[in-house]
């Protein structure tokens, strides 16, 4: 080994003063380009992880080295290393080997010596410290010493390299101070410097203005100059980073700018990101920015579905039909109340969102799988994951023994393997059936769509998937639906297996590493990212994002920015972030998407502050039978294929997609307007007059008789809603598009909801009016935007 | 003549737009017919009953050898697959050649429709690009096949569709009341009507369907716009509420939505009574499929009655779910064949009390067939898997019943060898039972079309890949006296 010393300089660069000559030692390999003696310096950068094969299918990603496979990879350029490196110091990790072998790491493009970087055995992971010339194109080379037909996955961490020793320190660069924007302002001047040594001697200096971290749609007005001006395309916190060269060495420094978003686009924001704005939330959450709001739900406790006690599958008989106790214990009932109540009001409704979405994805449904003790550890699982990694989730997923029995992975087995869960975590979970670019765009040749897979891959993944089973059952022979579905060794299939892409695994392998690496294939696919980011964005955002759109979130589903795949937080940023999703983005008059049933009413609440029928307590939630009518029963979607197809082109539209069209019908359309009606003008059995509501129910004997109904604060806006006076009902418009239409509502629809509320006379409540007519008003007013189309299509 | 590969059918570019441009083309006359034609006379009424069976019917059950029990026992006795031959309902079908069959033993009023020459067997009908004659044919990269085999939303889209070679929006269903929409003169009301909500198969280039709840929604309360009366104010936010539908049009989905709503609102006078079925043929009957098609029978009913209808073409889509029998299959097809036939006998005695007898053919479709291996461990859990081929049944006066029709497979004959894996006759795709299907869903579905009226010119636009297969009539319906309307 080499032994260094080095001494601090500055910003993460150290310099040693050493010269290199001759070998480089016993331990490491001696390499032949290295021969020519060169007085150089080393540099140590902070760990960077420059290869991983695991993850990635870029040039330094996957898939892992085969056996006798030699693989360039480009170092420099990478982790700090410049391109005039003569030799980087790594730290070389292969990972749980199949087999006992080798790998070398030597410079590309020269001949393969007899020597090893690390040998190891089977199965354990190792590590090794070494330096290595760089090749051509500032290359290094793997060379797997594996036995043919095996592959082995490696790492390569950069620690260091050396370059020149003239004594040339980088420059010290300034970008300036941190600055702040308010939307719909989008530019702001940049001025920074630098100072150098002086070296090397006639040194030429070139400035470079990048975006570290921020949403896309970032552009410089001239990014090579120092002075410059960045404009921004959304809302969000961005670190710019001034780079300098002075022609050899280069150095940089960051600065911060925060970008508020405008009033509009935080309501919009809170449509998307969450259920809707509640009154006075748009105000805090714009203080506070939106990244940093969804930051903020990422590390919020989590309210979702607690955890319940196994319930045997049998009622006993004081639990029988018609009871509260089979209610709560034997339909979804709770749960339904539970998904209503969480959105209205609990605290992490960007979770519950993302949640409720990858429900929509991953489908279990509740008419198969009614129980609440066999449901929640299913909904748990999208809860814990919401913000974890995709493929954390697909494991998690297919051990589910919710999921295990809706799609009968449960009694798989090597004499009968059931194909419905390995096709469906394909076409549905995953990639899908055809083939797509990273921008979503299905890729075609003469023969029409590249479908991913064909019969063969559904008969490898399903012998993968076989063999696993309920867990030990609870006391009293309870069947087990909390803990993950368990192998159980001789009904897994050990025949080798057709995968994705070719991969074939070898026969003979356990039910584990099968299922483990059926997985890893199905997550490293390049469909993963498209596939899954156009359904998120059209659950989130609009039905028909652009190419553009998809392919930046694909590429942060491909690498969070730290290398790592997957990283469903980095999916969601990326969403919620991106510039066709904020600002002024959403006039295109293609932008947006239906509100499905459920979120178009919990929207509708909580812009309206719902409460309790009497106006005291928080609604208790059980709203699945208003939706359920509106052709969305939540929890229970009919089929795994959803509550509609992401597919569904809205009718009339010109081909654009629509999924929530697909439950959208005259009979439904009338069923809004209906529900509205009651929301609004209901005054029976509500108990407290004047107070329109759906009534709770009040009959002992109705199992659904603990609710305490529902109201919206009308009152709340009355004061808005013009007077004798002073009739202008303006105020009142103003608010209802801002709370409901993100500020959207055109003159022509703000003529036809004045002249309906203008047609009431603004008089206080009388003998004979216990109303009003400035609480009719404001009926008026509520009853046309939340019926309006313009309303229904979230924008 | 060789039969012109789909790479050739793309490549020469021209075909697969002229499809699309003579269907545009008919549909720009069709909409000037539509101003134009006379509605024909009401006794010319006809209606299409499509019952999915959703999840994939395992007709393999569901017909039943008897003469070869030997072949279906074999494959799944062992399992607890199989139903004993002795609880088999017999049928002789005459295109059989006195081989006997057997089916169902729920399916015991249809066996009594049978007996009637109401019911037909339509035998290994699936999705199919192009005839594909044998293993060798399916095993040949050369020869066409449909897109996502074995999957369930993509097979549920091509028995919707008719194609098997692209995705489309359209189904042939809606294609059909594109074709005819002449016939029903101007009334503000579908020719297809889903009562199993929104759906591919009844949706037209130009046509929309109407989706409607079953029978436990009475007609007239499917159409209701509560909270509107005689007041100024209420005036003028009912003024205001229509108003708001037609504004901003230029946001192409508001527009969508709006044009819901407006159907709606115009669809509501018509739906002011809800009429009675006397006798009730579906009293005791409360199955979701009974529910579904007693209100398609109401809604027959409504337009044979009411002065504001009197549409001469009617389609409806009804759908059974729970199909999908990767296990528990044995209940589970006890449950859903009893519901079947017990509802499509009471749907055909009310077509027949209705004096429509002859003028109402229900007919089913499903994903696909299912593996005559069965899948799954333990004999409550017994099931089996997607597969392909299938049987298919048709009901009514107008169908020549008592008899099954089909094209002769690899076997030659019209229902597919059981054999299972690469043997001689065998119609396995691999080693599981999958049945490479000898009718196209085209063929299957053209031969209502054209009694239900569709000319022969339509047909191919109704049906593009129509002209790959010999037989466009596969002979199951009675065309006697069958006019085709010339307003098309």
């Amino acid at each position: 080994m080499i032994p260094l010393k080095h001494r601090r300089t500055g910003k993460g660069v150290f310099a040693a003063a050493l010269v290199l000559s001759g070998s480089l030692g016993a331990d490491d390999s001696p390499v032949g380009a290295l021969v020519t003696p060169v007085a150089s310096g080393f540099y140590t950068v902070t760990p960077c992880r420059a290869v991983d094969t695991r993850f990635g299918l870029g040039p330094n990603g996957g898939p892992a080295l085969g056996g006798g496979e030699v693989r360039p990879f480009g170092i420099a350029g990478l982790c700090g290393v410049p391109n005039s490196a003569r030799a980087v110091a790594l730290n070389l990790t292969v990972v749980n080997p199949p087999a006992a072998g080798s790998v070398l790491i030597h410079p590309s493009g020269e001949p393969i010596p007899l020597a090893s970087s690390i040998n190891f055995s089977a199965g354990k992971t190792r590590a090794n410290n070494l330096v290595a010339a760089t090749g051509e194109a500032g290359q290094v080379s793997a060379y797997s010493g594996m036995p043919a037909g095996t592959t082995v996955d490696i790492l390569l961490d950069v620690v260091g390299y050396f370059e020149d020793a003239t004594g040339n320190k980088p420059p010290v660069v300034l970008a300036g101070p941190d600055g702040a924007l308010a939307m719909p302002a989008s530019s702001l001047p940049l001025s920074g410097s630098y100072s150098d040594d002086g070296l090397p001697a006639g040194a030429t200096y070139t400035a470079a203005w990048s975006v570290t971290t921020g949403p896309s749609g970032v552009s410089f007005s001239a990014p090579a100059a120092l002075a410059t001006s960045v404009t921004f395309a959304a809302a969000g916190t961005y670190t710019l980073r001034l780079t300098v060269s002075d022609s050899n060495r280069s150095g940089f420094d960051e600065l911060t700018v925060k970008v508020t978003a405008t009033t509009q686009d935080v309501l919009r924001f809170l449509d998307q990101a969450s259920f809707g704005p509640a009154p006075g939330q748009s105000g805090v959450v714009r203080a506070l920015g939106l990244s940093e709001w969804i930051e903020e739900q990422f590390r919020a406790p989590e309210s979702g579905y607690p955890a319940l006690p196994p319930e045997s599958g049998t009622a006993p008989a004081a639990c029988t039909y018609n009871t509260v106790c089979y209610r709560d214990k034997y339909t979804t009932y709770p749960l339904q109340n539970l998904f209503f109540t969480n959105a209205l009001y609990g605290s992490d409704p960007l979770r519950q969102k993302v949640a409720w979405a990858l429900h929509k994805i991953f489908v279990v449904s509740g008419n198969d799988v009614p129980m609440p003790s066999r449901l929640t550890p299913y909904l748990r699982v999208l809860n814990r994951n919401a913000f974890g990694n995709f493929r954390t989730l697909l494991g998690e997923m297919t051990l589910n023994v919710a999921m295990g029995r809706y799609l009968d992975m449960v009694t798989s087995t090597r004499t009968r393997p059931n194909e419905n869960y390995p096709r469906e975590i394909l076409q549905l979970f995953s990639i899908g059936t055809m083939r797509l670019n990273p921008d979503g765009t299905v890729q075609s040749d003469a023969d029409g769509p590249i479908p991913t897979y064909d019969q063969s891959i559904v008969d490898g993944f399903s012998k993968a998937f076989t063999g696993w089973t309920y867990p030990t059952q609870f006391t009293g022979g309870i069947t087990n639906y909390i803990d993950p579905m368990v192998l159980v060794a001789g009904n897994h299939d050990t025949t080798a297996k057709l995968l994705l892409r070719g991969v074939t695994l070898p026969a003979g392998r356990t039910g584990t590493q099968d299922l483990n690496d059926a997985l890893d294939n199905i997550f490293l696919d390049p469909n993963v990212g498209p596939f899954l980011g156009t359904q998120l964005i059209q659950m989130l955002v609009t039905s028909n994002p652009s190419p553009a759109y998809v392919a930046r979130v694909t590429a942060a589903f491909d690498d969070n920015g730290r290398g790592v795949r997957g990283d469903l937080k980095a999916v969601v940023r990326a969403i919620l972030l991106d510039p066709e999703a904020r600002g002024t983005a959403p006039a295109d008059p293609a932008f947006g998407r239906l509100r499905e049933p459920s979120l178009w009413l919990i929207a509708s609440l909580r812009a309206l502050g719902a409460k309790s029928a009497a106006g005291t307590a928080n609604a208790d939630g059980y709203l699945n039978p208003r939706t359920s009518p509106l052709g969305q029963s939540v929890l229970r979607p009919a089929t795994v294929f959803s509550y509609f197809p992401p597919d569904y082109e809205a009718p009339g539209a010109g081909g654009l997609l629509g999924p929530e069209f697909g439950i959208q019908s005259a009979t439904t359309a009338l069923g809004r307007a209906n529900l509205v009606n009651s929301l609004v003008y209901n005054t029976s059995n509500c108990p407290v007059a004047g107070r329109p509501c759906l009534p709770p129910n009040t009959d002992a004997n109705n199992l659904n008789g603990n609710t305490n109904g529902v109201s919206l604060d009308l009152a709340g806006l009355v004061p808005l809603a013009g007077s004798l006076a002073a009739p202008d009902p303006a105020p009142l418009v103003d608010e209802l598009d801002r709370r409901l239409l993100h500020g959207t509502m055109s003159a022509a629809m703000r003529a036809q909801v004045t002249q309906a509320i203008n047609a009431i006379a603004p008089t206080d409540p009388a003998t004979g009016d216990t109303l009003g007519g400035k609480f009719r008003r404001v009926q008026a007013g509520v009853y046309l935007v939340l019926t309006a189309s313009q309303f229904q299509v979230e924008r | 003549m060789r039969t012109p590969s789909r790479r050739d059918f793309l490549s020469l570019g021209g075909c697969a737009a002229l499809g699309l441009f003579a269907r545009r083309a008919a549909a720009s006359r069709l909409s000037m017919m539509t101003a134009l034609a006379e509605p024909l006379a009401p006794s010319d009424y006809r209606a299409l009953v499509a019952v999915f069976l959703n999840g994939g019917n395992d007709a393999n059950n569901m017909v039943v050898p008897v003469t070869d029990y030997a072949a279906y026992s074999a494959a799944r006795t062992a399992a607890g697959l199989a139903i004993p031959q002795a609880q088999l309902l017999s049928v002789t079908p005459p295109a059989m050649a006195g081989s006997v069959f057997g089916l169902h033993p729920e399916l015991a009023e249809l066996h009594g429709l049978w007996g009637q020459g109401r019911t037909a067997v339509v035998c290994n009908a699936g999705t199919l690009v192009e005839p594909l004659a044998s293993r060798a044919d399916y095993l040949s990269a050369a020869r066409k096949k449909p897109y996502q085999l074995f999957s369930h939303s993509d097979q549920q889209g091509i028995w919707q569709t008719s194609r098997a070679d692209t995705r489309v929006q359209t189904g042939w269903g809606g294609r059909i009341a594109d074709a005819l929409a002449c016939v029903n003169g101007s009334v503000p009301f579908p020719m297809p009507v889903s009562v199993a909500g929104i759906n591919l198969f009844a949706q037209g280039a130009s046509t929309r369907p109407l989706a409607v709840p079953d029978s436990g929604t009475a007609l007239n309360n499917i159409f209701v716009l509560s909270g509107f009366n005689s007041t100024a104010e209420s005036i003028a936010r009912r003024a205001s509420f229509d108003a708001i539908r037609g504004q901003d049009a230029t946001l192409p989905l508001v527009k969508s939505s709006s044009d819901t709503m407006q159907r709606a609102v115009d669809i509501q006078a018509l739906f002011a009574s809800d009429p009675v079925l006397s006798p009730d043929r579906f009293a005791g009957l409360n199955t979701s499929i009974a529910r579904q098609l007693k209100q398609a029978a109401k809604l027959i009913r409504l337009n044979r009655d009411s002065a504001g209808l009197g549409l001469n073409r009617q389609i409806f889509f009804v759908q059974q779910g729970g199909y999908d029998t990767h296990q528990n299959q044995i209940g589970d097809q006890v449950t859903l064949y009893d519901a079947l036939s017990q509802a499509l006998n009471a749907f055909t005695l009310t077509m027949a009390d209705l004096g429509y007898a002859d003028r109402v053919t229900a007919f089913t479709l499903s994903d696909f067939g299912r593996t005559l291996q069965p899948s799954g461990s333990g004999a409550s859990t017994v099931g089996s898997d997607h597969a392909w081929g299938s049987h298919q049944l048709v009901v009514g006066g107008a169908v020549r019943g008592g008899n099954f029709y089909g094209v002769p497979g690899p076997n030659g004959s019209i229902f597919p060898s059981l054999a299972m894996g690469n043997v001689a006759g065998t119609s396995d795709t691999d080693t599981r039972g999958r049945w490479i299907p000898n009718v196209a869903v085209d063929q299957y579905a053209a031969t209502l079309a054209r009694w239900f009226g569709v000319s022969a010119t339509n047909l191919p636009i109704v049906f593009p890949n129509l002209y790959r297969f010999a037989s466009q009539d596969l002979g199951f319906m009675n065309l006697t006296g069958i006019t085709t309307p010339a307003c098309q």
